[in-house]
């Protein structure tokens, strides 16, 4: 048996041997191709709402979709119609055409309910930089993964809400119920104006210390051009593609269970897998890995995406992570594993 | 000069880099492209492909360098960059699981006091069997001397992630090696 001393020496050793000079050659074409390569430019928060695209003014939208959304855990939790029991959410009015709010009973535990509670209270009354500030870490980070902007410190997050309340017509609306893991929640939502509600997002948030420490929202548009039901539940579909990943490879159970041009996004390992024979050689892999993904939540559903939390690495290994499925005609047509810090 | 000087002026050379200066860029690119190739070579163990995986790197650097937040964190930032190519290389030529023929690494040898031929031939079929992945976190562990921390923080990943695929790596590095010094082989079910 090789000891790790031992192994750590030789690895060293052989890690040691190589290359260590780049050609000036290399460079020299590096140059030149940055010769012609015009740099992307920084993004930065608009100064005025009607200057913005239709897509970045959803992701702008987002921003306040998000924390309006937080407030509603806290409706969806206690499975009051309103906010404060009589009214709806800033922003949020029910109209005929919106989803309702799922009803409270699959909510997981949400455990951090006097911070929902106060982000509930903020977010459904005029925009409050001092509340904004007692709910959301100095250092929280926003992460808006529509527009790929990153909004660092309350500050940031505090102008770009501020701006946003401009916006007339704005409304967001939960579509799913909480699901939580450990100290992170996760739910969909829509958001528009009074028109249209024709943004879709994954939302998830990172609680510490009774306070919002980082946020995601995902896009969930999806691509897929018609849908229809799946042939089971959720609940079994979510575990039938869990499963398929922890067992030895199955080729019928993949077809089954993903289309044939399905990917898989894998934002753990930062791997892409397209089309069965690539996702069937990654589950090959991780068999010899001794794998395993464990569902840990109920899964949530809006439109054709369904997202669960999940526990998932090899042998004693458990590592937290959110996965998203985006479904056609019953069958994976992408899915995204993000890790949980 | 010092490490503090360095820092500055590199901190320096990003910042005017960011706002379009590309005399700084080519300064930053001969300054990290010697570290940048002995980590792409030793991931991908072909001069070639780590040539191009580099190239990738600096010209995808140049482009996203206004995004970058805070330029102390260049070198760590690069170093992610470089992973990401070197992965994307190793994709595009698809030998990860069917290269297992031991093939001389290309480029300057280091000392045989250190290994024996033997033992570096069973290190290579091993290191040749890995993921990406896997060769990425050895050589950040083994070459870098980087705790798993530090990786993550350089791959972006959770820290139970680097743990993890250091985990296997070392397993699997073990497992080629222990397998390579058993002196029977088992076919058809039957020692021959």
């Amino acid at each position: 048996m090789t000891d790790q001393r031992e192994l750590d020496r030789m690895l060293g050793a052989f890690l040691g041997e190589g290359a260590d000079e780049l050609a000036d050659r290399v460079i020299d074409a590096a140059l030149d191709e940055i010769d012609h390569t015009q740099q992307r430019r920084a993004l930065r928060m608009p100064r005025r709402f009607p200057t913005m695209n239709t897509y970045s003014r959803l992701g702008a939208a987002a921003v306040i979709g998000v924390l309006a959304v937080a407030g509603t855990l806290v409706l969806v939790q206690r499975g009051q119609p309103g906010v404060g029991g009589s009214g709806a959410p800033s922003g949020a009015s029910a109209s005929p055409s919106q989803p309702a709010v799922p009803s409270p009973s699959p909510v997981v535990g949400v455990t951090d309910e006097a911070l929902v509670a106060d982000l509930l209270a903020m977010w459904s009354t005029p925009y409050d930089a001092a509340k904004a500030a007692a709910l959301y870490a100095p250092n929280a980070v926003f992460y808006d993964k529509v527009n790929n902007e990153t909004l660092t410190g309350l500050e940031a997050i505090q102008a770009k809400s501020k701006a946003m309340e401009a916006v007339a017509g704005f409304k967001a609306v939960v579509t799913s119920a909480p699901i939580q893991q450990d100290n992170f929640v996760a739910h969909f939502l829509k958001f528009g104006n009074t028109a249209e509600l024709s943004g879709r997002g994954l939302v998830v948030y990172e609680l510490k210390d009774g306070k919002v420490v980082n946020q995601w929202v995902y896009d969930a548009t999806s691509s897929a051009a018609t849908q229809s039901p799946a042939a089971v539940t959720d609940e079994a579909l979510v575990a039938d593609l869990a499963a398929v990943m922890s067992n030895p490879y199955d080729a019928a159970k993949v077809a089954a269970l993903y289309a044939p041009d399905a990917v898989v996004h894998d934002l753990v390992e930062n791997l892409t897998q397209t089309g069965l024979e690539e996702i069937g050689a990654r589950i090959r892999y991780l068999n010899t890995q001794d794998f395993k993904v464990v569902v840990t939540s109920a899964p949530i559903r809006q439109d054709n995406f369904v997202a669960n939390f999940v526990k998932f690495g090899g042998g004693e290994a458990a590592f937290p992570g959110l996965v998203v499925y985006e479904l056609k005609d019953g069958k994976v047509l992408n899915q995204w594993v993000y890790p949980a810090p | 000069m010092d490490a503090t000087e360095g820092d500055r002026l590199d901190r320096d050379l990003v910042e005017q880099a960011q706002h379009g200066d590309r005399e700084a860029f080519a300064i930053l690119a001969r300054t990290h492209g010697d570290r940048l190739m002995a980590i792409a070579h030793r991931i991908l163990r072909d001069v070639g492909r780590a040539e191009d995986a580099v190239q990738q790197t600096l010209v995808i650097a140049w482009r996203e360098l206004p995004g970058l937040r805070d330029p102390d964190r260049f070198d760590a930032w690069l170093h992610r960059l470089l992973v990401n190519a070197s992965f994307t290389e190793a994709r595009r030529w698809r030998t990860w699981n069917a290269n297992v023929r031991v093939l001389p690494v290309d480029g300057p040898a280091g000392s045989d006091e250190a290994l024996s031929v033997d033992d570096r031939d069973r290190l290579e079929r091993g290191f040749r069997r890995l993921p990406p992945d896997q060769r990425a976190i050895l050589v950040f562990t083994h070459y870098l001397g980087l705790a798993p921390a530090e990786i993550a923080e350089r791959l972006g990943i959770p820290v139970g992630t680097a743990r993890s695929r250091l985990h296997y790596a070392h397993r699997a590095m073990r497992a080629a090696i222990e397998a390579d010094e058993r002196p029977v082989a088992v076919a058809g079910g039957r020692l021959r």
